[in-house]
């Protein structure tokens, strides 16, 4: 079998950097760029952490710097949880590497045209990927799967009652990306709670692995995990991006999924970037028709990812950190 | 002195004409490129009219290049009812044979406006504002960067063309007009209330056919049979001619008279989307960022558009 060529979407912070890790050091795949958008943190500190990543596992891919906002909206980042370097504030160094010069939408339009039957997945607001299926209204059918990690399927947000942060920042882009043709497996942020949190048993051999990488991934995360324990109560590091990544390097790790009829609301009110999810089937219903007629005539339905393999899971990010 | 200017519009005639008549005014301005997006027809249809009027004009010389097909969030909504199906019904002209030039057009705005100083690019929009909105999410740097933009779009008084609370540039692509005019930039708006004005009357039109030269010929035809909608709809004796007033206002800018004020853009109400809400008693307190254009002097406005157009 041949390579599997990957493009990754980031808004590098603690979690998005333990999901560049799995994918760098997967043996299986080909990571061809690695494009940065603002999110979690600004432009400027997730380019730096992507690069001190990159370069923490050796690899040579280049990261392109994409938008520096939303589409429309103001950036609201998630400094609150990452911390303010978006990597716990643990006092990592500048990367030595530079970023590409070339704009991350034109890179994503150029290596997406170029490599058919590639698989991307995005760890941050959609923005990049936006501005791309607006610049290429073609894109979509290069794309064999793109795993979103985004949105809060049929339960509470993360962000706001309604709805989970990458979705929430930008939901005009994640509006676009949804109503678009691209064949999405969306992974949402409930999938890494509960069991699928790296509990306190794991932390500890996680950094008795001895590697650099192990380590990074643990302090990387310590503000996430405080900001976790505050929000939710439940004690460890949640890693919503490195699930996503082990279901795309790993698809059988997705143990329940069904494919829907999905939109995102972009109002400004209490349900602002809220993915809705039509579960049941009723979106066609002649009541229903008028709101989801451009989903219906236009989009398509997307994969919701319900339940992951929690001892798949952890056994991937054991090995990628290992 | 002579400005920089990018056209970024959807043309049916009436685009055509604001880019004709800034080309045929190499004193005052020079047009470094214009650049298309889907509006009153589909891109295609928008990208080949601005080539068949820069052919006819036989300034094949100025770039096209060709930018977004869809509003940045909506789908699209065209004005075939006003334009025909081509946006340019009324007068057969040939298919162009100068091509588009390779790019995107938000890309080509970044590089033409970033590559020279600040303050000295304006970028003039006469359809939806999609184009410039990406443009600006690539270059955060880009809205203080341009001289300004001068528009014609939205309503204040007016009521809308489109609905009843929107003016077709804006309901187009709400979201996009919503950050343009959240993105600093200096802006002037020339508003429904402003076109409104500016009717092509039988007497006005004479001027264009009486010249009997290829242009005026042509857009004698195009804008007589433009004028058609609004005669049967509203009774009006002419069509309003609305985006040459941008070119009118950087030439003349004496023509007009306005204030500036506070305005945004309607981005969730299904009743009033695209509405643009202008503030001209300053009750929010909020600051201003637009120069709102309410009239304008018709006659003189004609006679320095006609006049320019005429040249080529």
């Amino acid at each position: 079998m041949s390579t599997r060529n990957i493009l990754i979407d980031t808004d590098t912070a603690s979690d998005d950097a333990v999901a560049l890790i799995m994918a760098l050091r997967s043996p299986g795949v080909q990571v061809l760029a690695i494009t940065v958008v603002a999110g979690n943190v600004g432009l400027q500190q997730g380019t730096a952490n992507a690069l001190y990543t990159v370069e923490l596992c050796g690899s040579p891919v280049p990261v392109f710097r994409g938008a520096a906002a939303p589409l429309i909206r103001p950036l609201e980042d998630a400094s609150w949880f990452h911390g303010r370097d978006g990597l716990g504030d643990q006092g990592y160094g500048p990367p030595t590497r530079a970023p590409e010069k070339e704009f991350a939408v034109d890179a994503m339009v150029r290596v997406i045209e170029a490599n058919p039957g590639i698989e991307v997945i995005t760890l941050g607001p959609l923005t990049n990927l936006a501005l791309a299926l607006r610049q290429s209204p073609a894109l979509a059918s290069n794309v064999s799967r793109c795993v979103v990690m985004g949105g809060a399927p049929c339960c509470e947000g993360n962000v706001s009652p309604a709805a989970e942060y990458n979705f929430w920042v930008d939901p005009e882009a994640a509006q676009v990306v949804l109503r678009s043709q691209l064949p999405i497996e969306l992974v949402g942020w409930q999938l890494s709670r509960g069991p699928a949190v790296v509990n306190g048993r794991e932390i500890e051999e996680i950094l008795a692995l001895g590697t650099r990488f192990g380590e990074f991934a643990v302090r990387a995360n310590d503000t996430a995990a405080e900001a976790y324990h505050t929000q939710t109560g439940e004690v460890g590091i949640a890693l919503p991006d490195p699930t996503a990544m082990a279901i795309l390097l790993d698809p059988a790790l997705s143990l329940v999924s069904t494919d829907h009829y999905m939109d995102v609301q972009i109002d400004s009110g209490i349900t602002r970037g809220m993915s809705v999810v039509d579960k049941l089937g009723v979106a066609a219903d002649p009541r229903n028709r008028a709101a989801w007629s451009e989903v219906l005539d236009r989009g398509r339905k997307h994969r919701v990812v319900w339940e992951l393999d929690v001892p798949g899971w952890k056994k991937a990010l054991f090995k990628a950190l290992a | 002195m002579r400005r920089d200017v990018i056209f970024d519009c959807d043309p049916s005639p009436d685009d055509a004409v604001a880019f004709l008549a800034a080309i045929a005014s190499p004193e005052e301005l020079d047009v470094l490129a214009i650049t298309t997006v889907a509006g009153n027809v589909p891109l295609e249809l928008t990208s080949k009219n601005a080539r068949k009027a820069l052919e006819l004009a036989r300034r094949t010389d100025i770039p096209v290049y060709a930018g977004a097909a869809v509003p940045l969030v909506r789908p699209l909504v065209t004005a075939e009812h006003v334009h025909g199906r081509s946006g340019f019904d009324g007068y057969d002209l040939p298919e162009p044979e100068m091509p588009l030039r390779p790019g995107f057009a938000p890309n080509a705005i970044v590089e033409l406006v970033m590559s020279r100083p600040s303050n000295t690019v304006t970028l003039c929009c006469t359809g939806p504002l999609t184009n410039a909105a990406i443009a600006m999410v690539r270059e955060p740097r880009l809205a203080t960067h341009l001289a300004g933009i001068v528009l014609m779009g939205g309503s204040m008084s007016e009521g809308g063309n489109i609905t009843a609370a929107a003016e077709f540039n804006f309901y187009v692509d709400p979201e996009a007009a919503a950050r343009v005019f959240l993105s600093g930039a200096a802006i002037t708006m020339i508003p429904l209330d402003c076109t409104h004005q500016a009717l092509t009357t039988e007497e006005r039109l004479q001027l264009l056919r009486d010249a009997a030269t290829p242009v005026g010929t042509a857009f004698y035809h195009l804008l007589e049979w433009n004028k058609r909608f609004d005669r049967s709809k509203y009774g009006w004796p002419g069509g309003p001619l609305h985006d040459p007033t941008v070119t009118a206002y950087l030439i003349t800018p004496e023509l007009f008279s306005g204030r500036k004020v506070r305005v945004d853009i309607e981005c969730a109400s299904p009743l009033t989307l695209g509405a643009s809400v202008v503030d001209w008693w300053n009750v929010s307190g909020n600051p201003a960022n637009a120069l709102v254009l309410r009239s304008l002097d018709a006659d003189a406005y004609f006679r320095l558009i006609f006049e320019r157009l005429l040249r080529l």
